[in-house]
């Protein structure tokens, strides 16, 4: 089972790579970094069986994890529409005021 | 091998073409509404398989922080920040390149976890959810605190960012 879940799990990082590489719209991005992060936490749950089941070590570092994705989804969308609000469009290709 | 650990396979590998299939829709497909509504069903299918990697306690937290908080929360932005669109649609952009380099990624990845031998299954605990609940408030009290103290500071700092100023 725990080849399967690492399997799984390098399959959705893959995917999630992708999105993030082709994806322009700022919530795409977010989407796809939410499935490589869901990614590295199937393999927190799958080890935590394995080693020192007792500890529970695994399992709190994901719900770290899904609580830190959480403050990240909340800030980036507040981000999302503040940058809305300036530029008039959620496209990280038109942010380039700092651009040379 | 039981049958109940026949079942429990299937149902993983169940979960996972549904996961993947979720996630590969979310990536590829053009409409950002599906695209939000293909990750929900994916992080639907994740919270399956945590059930059945002995992780009940999480499974719920997944379902209910990611599907009840996270999507809803990008419908919300998505509606707010694509006003008068009614299907708002965004590009992708050098696909080509993009597979290439996570299929790169993603098989370096798969060769690493397939050759290094892993143990089928370790011991486990009967009750994962009172185990984790004394982690919680024992030997990871501090970090519990913290993560707390962090959520605080990210629902500020949000609030913060989408506050409209008055002159």
């Amino acid at each position: 089972m725990t080849t399967a879940a690492v399997t799984l799990s390098s399959v959705l990082f893959a995917i999630g790579v992708f999105g993030v590489l082709t994806r322009r719209n700022a919530i795409s991005l977010l989407v796809s970094v939410e499935i490589m992060m869901n990614a590295a936490i199937i393999n927190l749950v799958a080890f935590s069986r394995l080693y020192e089941p007792e500890a529970m070590t695994g399992q709190v570092f994901a719900l770290f994890g899904i609580g830190i994705a959480a403050c990240e989804a909340a800030i980036g969308l507040a981000l999302v529409l503040a940058v809305y609000r300036r530029f008039g469009s959620t496209d990280v290709d038109t942010i380039d005021l700092l651009k040379g | 091998m039981t049958e109940s650990q026949n079942i429990e396979q299937l149902l993983f590998v169940a979960f996972g073409i549904v996961a993947a299939g979720g996630a590969l829709f979310a990536v590829a497909t053009r409409s950002l509404l599906r695209s939000i509504i293909a990750l929900g069903a994916f992080l639907t299918a994740v919270a399956g398989e945590f059930y059945l990697l002995a992780a009940d306690f999480l499974a719920v937290v997944q379902i209910f922080v990611y599907v009840g908080g996270i999507v809803v929360l990008m419908l919300f932005a998505l509606m707010l920040s694509a006003s008068g669109v009614r299907h708002p649609m965004a590009a992708i952009d050098r696909p080509a390149l993009g597979a290439a380099l996570s299929y790169v990624i993603g098989a370096g990845v798969l060769w690493g976890s397939l050759t290094t031998d892993l143990p089928s299954v370790g011991a486990g605990t009967d009750d994962a959810v009172d185990a984790l609940g004394r982690a919680l408030l024992g030997s990871q009290l501090w970090s519990f605190e913290l993560i707390g103290v962090i959520l605080l500071a990210s629902v500020i700092t949000a609030l913060v960012i989408v506050r409209r100023e008055r002159r």
